[in-house]
């Protein structure tokens, strides 16, 4: 397999879901950023070069923790980060300005391509629908989770 | 690496599935996990954090916080032993693509972060 950059990724992957190749400029910071949006999921590919040169950086935004359930839910959360202890870089966290819960993960650039991780992306897309239904992921979705973030990136 | 860390290499224990090495560094232990018929390319840091203290769900957005802060696949993670209640970090890395030094110094920031969160919430002096 050859080695993308992260401006290829994107590319490709626009080509993949038929979006139109946004403007990838860099920031002051050297970073770049593309949002899509996959069945009301949004997810964020950045890479960040300072970080991680060799990863693009995947966050999908799971959404609030509702408040009467709150302790429950991030104790649930927090369990899964504590399963997933094998793969590497992936965990729930909390964008604490918009109170949102994201999963976040690092997509290794080398040996990767735009049709892998669309296909771990529409995967995600649907443990986050569940999620937003249930606030729980079943144990089906912690698997999945698992599952599809181990495969072939490690 | 135990070299590196100036402490004695005891060698790993069998736990099941898993060989445990426990690595005491200074306010706590580091635990190097291998499950070497599972996962033999990858092993695991964990530090075991202890009980959150004060209000739990307090403390747990706190690390959702931080995780979200934590980029990059070189970064350790928070999350929490289920059967214990308590926060732990962890972080898993190849062992293909990883020098003894690469590891002593993921070793020295994980446990920087350790006793800083332990400084910061529990009042733990390292």
């Amino acid at each position: 397999m050859r080695n993308l950059s992260f401006m290829q990724l994107c590319a490709a992957l626009c080509d993949e879901t038929g979006m139109p190749a946004p403007d990838l400029s860099p920031d002051d910071e050297g970073n770049t950023a593309l949002a899509i949006t996959v069945d009301d999921v949004e997810i964020v590919l950045s890479h960040e070069p300072r970080i991680a040169p060799d990863d693009a950086l995947v966050a999908v935004t799971f959404g609030e923790v509702p408040s009467n359930d709150a302790l429950d839910v991030c104790r649930a959360l927090m369990d899964v980060n504590s399963l997933m202890l094998w793969n590497h870089s992936c965990s729930f966290g909390r964008d604490a300005s918009a109170s949102e819960i994201v999963l976040q993960y690092a997509y290794p650039l080398p040996g990767g391509s735009a049709q892998d991780l669309y296909a771990r992306i529409c995967e995600l897309a649907e443990i986050v629908q569940d999620w937003r239904e249930h606030r729980f992921l079943s144990p089906t979705g912690s698997t999945l989770i698992g599952s599809i973030m181990r495969s072939g990136t490690c | 690496m135990c070299k590196l860390l100036d402490i004695p290499d005891t060698g790993p224990d069998q736990h099941g599935a898993l060989q445990v090495l426990r690595l005491p560094l200074q306010a706590v232990d580091v635990f190097l996990l291998h499950a070497t018929e599972a996962t033999p390319d990858t092993a695991c840091l964990v530090i075991a954090l202890g009980s959150l203290p004060g209000d739990e769900l307090q403390g747990w957005q706190q690390l959702l916080d931080a995780n979200h802060a934590l980029r990059g696949s070189s970064a350790p993670r928070f999350a929490r032993d289920p059967q214990t209640n308590e926060a732990v970090l962890q972080h898993a890395f190849s062992l293909e693509r990883v020098t003894p030094e690469e590891l002593q110094a993921k070793i020295t920031a994980m446990v920087h972060t350790a006793t800083d969160w332990k400084k910061r919430h529990l009042g733990v002096a390292s």
